[in-house]
């Protein structure tokens, strides 16, 4: 079997190593939207910064945490799909597998940190304004 | 279903400190959360509840990381004598076993790790922000 092929039934077989990555793209771009949303319509956006830095730091942990699963998952299918290889092919596929699942992983890692780094700017800008708040009353 | 009862099977015996662990994490994150949006008293305990959540989780992580490398020693010392032309696929066909309970360890600390997270940046954007 070829291995452009193998790479073909492997993920045609096995969708499920993919699934979560594509839910922990959808909670990224969710929970961004909603707090980009919330922050746009408050009046006082200040007083969203803990529920937007609490929701965007969740979202962000549990999609690199899918993100993680997505490529376990996709190095178990893979290694019981080389099972039944004879050694010298299943040695390239489980090598093709990896990269696979590593791109599966590099992908979820990035839909992760963008909210993670969202969170974060959220709360430097929270140290910011007490700070400023600070030094306003001591003058 | 399968994955949880072929991880009980063969998964070794760090499962079940790793599935008690996972139990107790998803009950304090779920009545954690619930206690906190009801009552503002407990609300001062957020932080110290989202850092417990979070050592929960990455408790599980570790032992899972453990586990595997345990399995990994255990593998070549089964392949050791096999005829070499076979200890590939008999290696694959181990580590994919051993990848069940990565799987299901990360299934069952996503929710600690997740609301820990959450709860974390929360409590301490709250405390600045007071």
């Amino acid at each position: 079997m070829e291995l452009s092929h193998f790479r073909f039934d492997y993920f045609d077989s096995y969708p499920w190593s993919l699934y979560p990555l594509a839910v922990a793209t959808v909670i990224a771009a969710v929970a961004l939207g909603t707090v980009a949303v919330m922050r746009w319509r408050s009046k006082d956006p200040a007083r969203l910064a803990p529920l937007a830095c609490g929701c965007l730091a969740g979202s962000g942990a549990l999609t690199c945490l899918l993100a993680n699963l997505g490529f376990w998952s996709a190095k178990y299918v893979g290694q019981n799909a080389v099972a039944h290889f004879n050694p010298p092919d299943a040695m390239v596929l489980l090598q093709a597998v990896e990269a696979e699942a590593t791109a599966i992983l590099q992908a979820g890692l990035l839909a992760g940190a963008i909210p993670l780094v969202a969170a974060v700017a959220i709360f430097a800008r929270a140290v910011n304004r007490r700070r400023s708040a600070a030094v306003e009353l001591a003058t | 279903m399968d994955l949880l009862v072929t991880t009980l099977a063969v998964g070794g015996s760090m499962t079940y400190p790793i599935l008690i662990l996972g139990v107790l994490g998803a009950v304090a994150a779920l009545a954690g959360t619930a206690g906190i949006i009801k009552s503002e008293r407990l609300r001062n305990y957020a932080l110290a509840l989202a850092l417990g959540l979070l050592a929960l989780g990455a408790l599980q992580l570790l032992l899972a990381a453990a586990s595997r490398v345990y399995t990994a020693h255990e593998i070549g010392a089964a392949i050791e004598h096999v005829n070499p032309s076979d200890q590939i696929t008999l290696r694959s066909a181990g580590w994919s076993r051993a990848t069940n309970l990565m799987i299901v360890t990360l299934l069952a600390a996503a929710l600690p790790f997740s609301i820990g997270t959450a709860l974390f940046g929360w409590a301490f954007t709250r405390r600045l922000a007071r």
